[in-house]
Formats: structure tokens, sequence, C-alpha cells
């Protein structure tokens, strides 16, 4: 992960200014913020569009349209993205694997099956959660059950590649196998529950922001600020953890202690942006790699470079996703797997041919 | 496996072979007993036995000869299915992990199958003409892109993996953009044995019993498949071909189960592999792991759809549950 700071085949290099790469990313984001807030199933002229942004939310159609559905879906888009991409970024440095992912390495399983249970435990009716009716109190519980589950199956993803020493593929095939059994069991869970709301469930599971809204936002952000507060807190020790554990004794660091915090850190980002989503796979895999070679391997900048790419694919995925057919639309996730998984493929190919 | 050909004949193989088997049957009966009797409408043995003679027109027969028949058959033979093409795909890729669903040919076919039922009215051969295609391209893809890692099993199956991966996604985009009312393709999806009739039967039987004496009558290819390929040139075996047919009969096997019954997973794999643990590993000749491997995986779908239909769960989730932590434990003990 960040292995290559000195060596010139890194993509740009490293002496060009973090400003230039990094603008031009912001450029697009906001373009693509913009673009998500003019363009949607109801088209609405750019005039209309303003007026509604500057009226408020309560005063007019267009007012509600901007404010409740495209502005907030938006903003959860960048979150989510931005929060993907960092747990994939720290995965990757802790496991020293260019395949971790949070969808791969069973955290998103993990997640979604909590979420699921807790739906079905609290009570039926409030799965409308999922399309933002819910008491506010219910929903504030499930970023923490998602954690729970997330570091339920992170670490019974890691136990069962331990003695390998996290090989790379066993860790990658040991967290699909243990997906593949977790996705089961949400399975199971929705169809022992079954009746008209299992669509709804479905559509959740395959990671869409449809009918996300404020409430939702004000549910995320809290865990999303401590993910990137403990992130910034980290990426030093992530940067030297890629010795051997003598070396890094011998720096001062105890390997173990921000392993453990790293995982927790990343457990924590994704979890929380798979109980909002469902889980959206293969982002955190692309984006440091995609930022790798925009803005080099020094750690800020491909922190900060692989979250505006991380938010860019999200803004991207929903855009494509509600527009394309609609007024139907494709869910992001589905969308982000059919595009993910070549490059996964490509990555793997890469591997295999013992070129990383 | 090397000393295949050096090991001396003993009767040991064959007798625990036969202990086996009549294990299997053993469960194959009860299990065929529980489906047929139990269910919502309880039947009791004397009747069973009644009706199954003879069909008198009374409700039980019924029941028995139009309801619970063809969903126990339809399982037997969607097991039996799976269990061989599971066995026939780790002995040509030599792949311990190998399952026709982990080369992604379950889900190429679902997607098929998928596209057939949202999109077409197709006569069923059809569409299980066109969900193998699906299967054989989805296996094609897996298999040419692990060509580069030399099709080492842990890439292998990484890569079957991801393409199962991307079918499935492929899936949902097209229920959604289908727009149809999608909760029985889904229910479909997860493989399930509820509400199987007698042409479910007869589109399962023409595959399974010739492939099953395709199998039995090559054993010794397949046993021969297991050497190194300079072994086999230098023995003048023809390697490709006989891969390639035995590889198209295990597609077709399991292209047909998920026509027949939604993708069923895992049983391909952990069927085999029970086989050889009995048998004692190594020296399992194809002529005793082929029939067995179909038995066993009958005897599992069976017992896993009786399960399934006191609990109302799809088979093919408590087929994943079973089956994923085998998938662990293989994994486990590969060298990368």
């Amino acid at each position: 992960m960040f292995q290559e700071h000195t060596t010139a085949h890194s993509g740009v290099s490293q002496r060009m200014p973090l400003r230039i790469p990094l603008a031009l990313l912001g450029v697009v984001l906001a373009l693509l913020v913009l673009a998500s807030l003019f363009i949607g199933a109801v088209s609405l002229s750019p005039r209309l569009v303003l007026d509604g942004l500057f009226s408020g939310q309560a005063s007019s159609l267009e007012g509600t349209l901007v404010w409740q559905h495209r502005l907030p879906r938006a903003l959860l888009a960048i979150l989510v993205g931005l929060q993907l991409a960092t747990a994939g970024l720290i995965l990757q440095a802790v496991f020293r694997n260019p395949l971790a992912d949070p969808s791969i390495v069973g955290i998103s399983s993990g997640a979604g099956l909590a979420v699921i249970t807790v739906l079905l435990l609290a009570d039926l009716a409030t799965v409308d959660v999922l399309i933002g009716d819910a008491t506010p109190t219910m929903m504030s519980w499930l970023p923490a059950a998602a954690l729970f589950g997330g570091l339920l199956a992170a670490s019974l993803v890691l136990g069962l590649s331990w003695r390998t020493q996290l090989r790379p593929i066993h860790l990658v095939l040991n967290g699909i196998a243990v997906g593949s059994v977790l996705n089961a069991l949400v399975m199971w869970v929705i169809v022992t529950w079954g009746g008209a709301r299992t669509e709804i469930a479905l559509i959740w599971l395959a990671g869409s922001l449809y009918g996300r809204d404020f409430q939702h936002l004000y549910m995320l952000w809290p865990w999303s600020l401590a993910g990137l507060l403990g992130t910034l807190a980290l990426l030093k020790p992530l940067a030297l953890l890629r010795f051997d554990d003598s070396v890094v004794i011998s720096l001062g660091l105890r390997p173990m202690f921000w392993r453990a915090a790293a995982i927790a850190v990343a457990v924590l980002l994704a979890a929380s942006a798979v109980a909002v989503t469902g889980p959206v796979g293969f982002v955190g895999l692309v984006t440091p790699h995609l930022a790798r070679l925009l803005v080099g391997s020094k750690p800020h900048r491909l922190w900060i470079g692989s979250m505006l790419l991380g938010s860019m694919l999200m803004l991207c995925a929903d855009l494509i996703g509600r527009t394309l057919i609609s007024p139907l639309e494709i869910p992001v996730g589905a969308l982000t797997t059919l595009l993910g998984i070549p490059i996964f493929l490509l990555l793997l190919h890469r591997q295999a041919r013992g070129r990383f | 496996m090397d000393n295949l050909l050096l090991q001396k004949r003993t009767w040991a193989l064959p007798i625990r072979a036969l202990w086996l088997a009549l294990a299997c049957l053993f469960v194959l009966s009860l299990t065929t007993a529980g489906a047929l009797a139990l269910g919502e409408f309880g039947i009791p043995l004397p009747v069973l036995l009644e009706a199954l003679m003879r069909d008198d027109g009374s409700d039980a027969a019924f029941v028995i000869r139009e309801l619970r028949m063809p969903r126990l058959l339809t399982g037997m033979l969607a097991g039996g299915a799976l269990g061989l093409a599971g066995a026939i795909v780790q002995s040509i890729t030599r792949n311990p992990l190998g399952e026709p669903g982990l080369l992604g040919v379950t889900s190429g076919a679902a997607f098929a199958m998928a596209l057939c039922m949202t999109y077409f009215t197709l006569p069923t051969p059809t569409m299980l003409l066109l969900s193998t295609v699906g299967g054989i391209t989805a296996a094609l893809l897996t298999l040419s892109i692990s060509l580069g890692a030399r099709l080492n099993p842990l890439y292998l199956t990484l890569t079957g993996m991801s393409v199962n991966l991307f079918f499935a996604a492929a899936i949902i985009v097209l229920l959604i953009c289908a727009n149809v009312e999608a909760n029985g393709i889904y229910y479909w999806l997860t493989g399930s044995l509820i509400n199987r009739t007698w042409e479910h039967v007869h589109l399962l039987w023409p595959w399974v019993i010739p492939a099953l004496l395709l199998g039995i009558i090559f054993a010794g290819k397949l046993d021969l498949l297991r050497l190194d390929d300079e072994v086999l040139v230098a023995l003048g075996m023809r390697v490709t071909p006989w891969r390639l047919l035995f590889g198209v009969v295990a597609v077709l096997l399991a292209a047909a189960t998920v026509a027949a019954t939604g993708p069923i997973t895992f049983i391909g794999l952990v069927a085999p592999h029970l086989v050889r643990f009995t048998l004692g590993a190594n020296g399992v000749r194809h002529r005793h792991l082929l029939p067995l491997s179909a038995l066993v995986g009958a005897s599992l779908v069976c017992a896993a759809d009786l399960i399934a239909k006191w609990h109302e769960v799809p088979v093919g989730i408590l087929c994943v549950l079973l089956g994923g932590p085998v998938l662990v434990y293989l994994i486990s003990r590969q060298e990368g």
C-alpha cells in the first residue's frame, strides 16, 4: 500500500505539486454534485432547480425535490464514498494486501446481517426505516448494530486466515466464503420474515441510496467524523506497519496494537456506511489503486485522493443508477459490483503473475 | 494419487464403498418416507403405501403422487447431478475446490434463465438450452481468466467467485430493468424445491441418468486424467478431448439443475469430499467415486429439503449454510 514512497513508477511524479491533481479531482467532484442536483427522474429546468435551492424546502415542489431528495442523497453519496474508500485504503495497508475491501473481508455481509436482524427483532413495521419513515431513536441504533456485526465477521475472517499469516489470497477466499454464508443467513432471515416487504429489504441489500434523506445524514455523520479522525491518527503508524514487526518495534510502535486499531477504524467506517446504504462493494478496492495512479503514494495525498475518488465514484454510480432507466432505479451496489469486478480480476491477474 | 496405477487390488475399498452406499440408501429411504408422509397434511404409513401402490383418487393419493413425489424426485435428481458434476470437475481440473458453482456455471445459467423468464416466454427445453449456454459461457470466462495463473486452485476459485458476484449483480440489474413482479424470481434464485412438478423430473432425468452411465463407463479415463499431463501423453492418451467431453457433461448437469431448482451451490463441492473422506483419501477410483458422489449428493439435498420444508427455508440457503464451512476448511488446507 504505502510501499512506494520514493520510486518513480508509482504513477505521477512525486515532485509534482499536490495541488494540481487534487484540484482537478475537487472540480470534478463539484461538477458531479451539481449534476446530481440538476438531473433526476423528474426533469426540472436549471432555473427551477436554482429557485428551489434558494427558496427553501417547504415553499414549492421543486424546493421539496431539491432539498429533501437530491441534496441529502448527494451528500450521503459523498460521505459513504469517502468512508468506503478510506476503509479500503486502511485494510489494504494493514494486510499488505492489494485485494482487500470491506465487502471482500466480510465486513459488509456481517454488518448487513446485523442490520437486518435488528430490524427483525425491533419491529417488523420499522423496515420502513430503509425508506425513511422510522423513528429517529430506532435508526440511531443501526450503525452501532452494523459495527457489531462487521467486527464479528471481520474477526471471524481474520481468525480463519491467521494460520496462513493473512496471505492475501487466503484472506480474500475466506472473506468471500464467510460472506456467502452470512448472505445466506440474511436471505434466511428475509425469507422467514417474508411478506410484502421482502422486495424493499432485497433492494436495500443490493446497496442503494433510494429514498435516503437528511435523517440518514444525521444518523451517519458522527460515525464518519469519528472514523476520519481515527484515520488521521493512523496515517503515520500505517505507513510504518509495512515493515517487519521487529523494525516496527524498534521504531517505538506496538505493531499488534496499531493493527487492531486500524482494523477497528476501518470496520467503523465501512459498517456505518453499510447501515445507511446497504452493502456497496468494490469502492474500497478500486479507489486506492486509482488514487495511487493519480496522486502518487505519499500517505496524506493517497488518503485525500482516495476519498475524493470514492465520493466521485459513488456520486457517479448513483447518478447513472437513477437516470439510466428512470423512473426505475438500478441500485448503486449492483453498478459498483459490475464495474468493480473486472478491475478486481485485473488485479488478481497481476497478483497471480507476481507483479505486486 | 500418483501410485494409483501401481496400487494392488484389495477388497477393503469396495467394502467400505458398499457401507457408504448402504448408509446413503438408508438416509434416502428415511427422507423419502419423511418427505412423503410429513407436511401440512400428515399421512399415516398404511395410507401412504396404499396411495403409492395405486391411484385411488383420494386426497392422500393426489397429495403424494402429484405434489410430494415430484418434489422428492426433483431433489434426488438435482442432488445426484450436483454430486456427479462436482466429482467430475474436481478431477478434470485437479482442483479440490472444484465445483460447477465455483466456476461460475450456476450463476451464468441463472442469469440466462432470469433473462428468459423476464423478457421472453419460451418452451422449457429452449430455456434449458439457453441456460446451458449461459453456464458454459461463464465457465469459459472463469477458465480463460485464470489461465494466467496456470489454473492454480485458489486463483481459479477466486475468479469463479468473482464471476459469480458479477452475474449476481447483473441479475439484479436485469430484474430491475425488466420491472417485473420479481418476488417469484428472487425466490427461485435462492434455490428451492417448492412446487416442483413432474415436468421438472422429466427435465432432469434424461440428463442425469445418461451422464451417470457415461461417467461409470469411462471412469478409467477419469482415473487417468488425475495424472500429470506429460505422463498421459507418454501413455498415448489424448488428454484434451476427454477433458472437454467431461467438462461439457459437468456443465450440462449443473445447468439442467439450475433450470429445475434454481441455484443450489456447495453440494457438488461437499459430496465428493465426503466420499473420499469416508473411503480414505487417495486411492478412490472413479468407478466408486462417481456413483457414490451422486448418491451422497442426493441424500444431502433430500435431507436438507426435509429440514427446509420443516422451517420454510429454501433448500439453496441451507446448502450454503452447510457447505460454506466445508469450503473454508478446504481453503485452509490449500497451499497458495
